[in-house]
């Protein structure tokens, strides 16, 4: 099959599930509970989706690395600091919000892409440890800014963790133009990334200038991440599972793979939402621990079977 | 085709090239030779314009290297690196198609002649049976007939190798040049090689730049530069040479026991 016809496939499947997320739930199916209650947070889940998987296909790419993700590359919860600080300082505005989630996503990436270089190379060991360091770092901050600033706030805490019931329509709406067309621009800039995953001296000679190519992309990234936590709070292995998964179903040509993981992480995290909701209703389990439940197997079965080799 | 106009470059204090001026005729195949750190690759970096000298000027085709854009400079003028990173597993003709990305605008795929031409490249550097293969499958002359295939897809006059062998053994290595120097021949392309091997310098070459401490020492033809005087003045061993083979290709050095350091007298 051809990578367009896989594509076409691809997009099918992600309107046959959110048609079924649409008819699955706690509640008795019916037009305004269709409407008001699953549409919003069936669309959420396909842009938060989305969202994920494209940022993740670009950190591998730019990284040169199959390992990274927005989640423990400590970009999300770069995001989440921006967030739960402006929180803190009373700028609720969803403006102030996007703004505070993307400069702390951008911030945190540039110290964590800084921290792994060394001599103009990403190791992988280096690039997870100082993720993970980072990670840790901001979520001790995090705790920080809850126990001074909101005690009493439980929900923004279970928001953390990741789900999608949490439905402020204007943030929903900004989500709606911006997660698009990040996408968008990122696919325009696929070629780049192909190059760039060969080396940035490579690049140069190919013609593209690696430290523009670089920023736009990490910029890229980060507002999908960014625009990701804003309305669905933190949740990891979308953006390390689908890019993964759909390198193996499209080849490794990003000018596939980043419709291919827009579609794909879309459609992952539909279905993770269906199984949070109905697994234990009429208790909703956050998605971001689904997610986490079953990327966590699907990490060491990676670090297992590809050990030392090339991914 | 490319001159250099009295370059000094540094990398931060320590300083790397000292007044080079150097100039390289269309179509001529120029060797850089000179002992560990004399400055071969930062030439070379230069001419690319990865570095940018911090005094004297760079010109391609008469006009200041820094004035050109990235693309119409990688049509004219690219590089053969020995060091790229594979993580994915992209296809050799992936791979060599990216050889067209300066000819593609942006958010466009290659045209039927973007993919005519890295087909002819690939049969002229015996890759073509590759194409599917995953390119880290590869041993690493082949990897490396595959990176000359994705610099001449770029249809550049000037090509830049810094030891492009490095890792070959003695067959693939006089291999590859074998096939540059064809490809050199026939496409009348500038060569400008970086090489260790002295020997392999005074074969390809027409002519030799020796380079130590970041100063060129002579540069001329290989039997005038590469003479037991200069070889001396550059690496510090005392050697005779020989020239034989044809056209006195083949250069043989003889280390002379007296004055090498290597020596206990």
């Amino acid at each position: 099959m051809r990578p367009g016809s896989k594509l076409m496939v691809l997009s099918l499947t992600v309107f046959i599930v959110a048609a079924v997320a649409l008819s699955v739930g706690p509640a008795k199916t019916s037009f305004p509970v269709v409407l008001q209650l699953r549409l919003p947070r069936v669309l959420l889940g396909l842009l938060v989706g989305m969202a994920l998987a494209v940022a993740g296909t670009i950190y591998q790419g730019l990284l040169r690395n199959p390992l990274a993700d927005p989640y423990f590359l400590g970009t999300s919860s770069g995001a989440s600091i921006g967030i739960v600080l402006a929180g803190a300082l009373h700028l609720r505005s969803p403006f102030w919000l996007y703004l505070a989630a993307f400069f702390f996503a951008l911030l945190s990436i540039v110290i964590v892409y800084r921290i792994a270089q060394t001599h103009g190379r990403v190791p992988i060991q280096t690039l997870i440890l100082s993720g993970i360091l980072m990670t840790t770092f901001i979520n001790a901050l995090v705790f920080l800014v809850f126990s001074l600033f909101y005690r009493q706030s439980f929900m923004t805490l279970f928001f953390l963790l990741g789900t999608l019931t949490e439905g402020d329509p204007l943030l929903l709406k900004i989500s709606l133009a911006v997660i698009p067309l990040s996408v968008a621009i990122s696919w325009y800039f696929a070629q780049d990334l192909n190059v760039l995953s060969q080396g940035e001296e490579s690049a140069q000679h190919l013609g593209i200038d690696p430290e523009r190519s670089k920023k736009i992309l990490f910029t890229l990234a980060s507002l999908l991440v960014a625009s990701a936590v804003a309305v669905s709070g933190m949740i990891g292995f979308v953006g390390l599972m689908v890019p993964h998964v759909l390198r193996m179903i499209l080849g490794p040509d990003h000018r596939q793979l980043i419709p291919g993981a827009a579609l794909g992480g879309a459609l992952l995290l539909v279905v993770m939402d269906i199984v949070a909701r109905t697994a234990a209703a009429p208790v909703e389990i956050p998605v971001g621990v689904v997610a986490a439940l079953a990327g966590t197997p699907f990490f060491v079965y990676l670090l297992k079977r590809k050990k030392g080799e090339v991914f | 085709m490319l001159r250099l106009e009295d370059v000094s470059f540094r990398y931060r204090t320590t300083p790397a090239l000292r007044h080079i001026s150097l100039t390289i005729e269309k179509g001529e195949w120029l060797c850089l030779v000179g002992p560990n750190s004399s400055g071969k690759s930062t030439l070379l970096r230069v001419m690319s314009r990865i570095l940018r000298p911090q005094s004297g000027s760079v010109e391609l085709d008469k006009r200041p290297l820094d004035m050109w854009e990235l693309p119409a400079l990688a049509r004219i003028l690219t590089v053969v690196s020995s060091e790229d990173y594979f993580v994915f597993p992209f296809s050799v003709e992936q791979i060599v198609l990216m050889g067209r990305t300066p000819f593609v605008p942006r958010g466009r795929t290659e045209s039927a002649h973007d993919y005519a031409v890295a087909h002819a490249v690939m049969n002229e550097t015996d890759i073509w049976h590759l194409r599917g293969r995953a390119i880290h499958e590869l041993s690493s002359g082949e990897r490396q007939r595959v990176l000359l295939a994705r610099a001449l897809a770029q249809e550049p006059q000037v090509l830049l190798l810094d030891e492009p062998t490095a890792h070959l053994d003695i067959g693939h290595e006089w291999a590859f040049f074998d096939l540059l120097a064809r490809l050199h021949e026939e496409k009348n392309l500038t060569v400008v090689c970086a090489l260790h091997d002295l020997c392999l310098a005074a074969r390809y070459s027409e002519r030799v730049a020796l380079l130590k401490e970041g100063s060129l020492l002579n540069v001329g033809h290989p039997q005038n530069v590469l003479a037991p005087k200069w070889i001396e003045q550059a690496f510090g061993v005392a050697v005779d040479v020989t020239w034989m083979g044809t056209g006195n290709r083949t250069l043989t050095l003889t280390p002379q026991l007296k004055g090498n350091p290597h020596e206990k007298n």
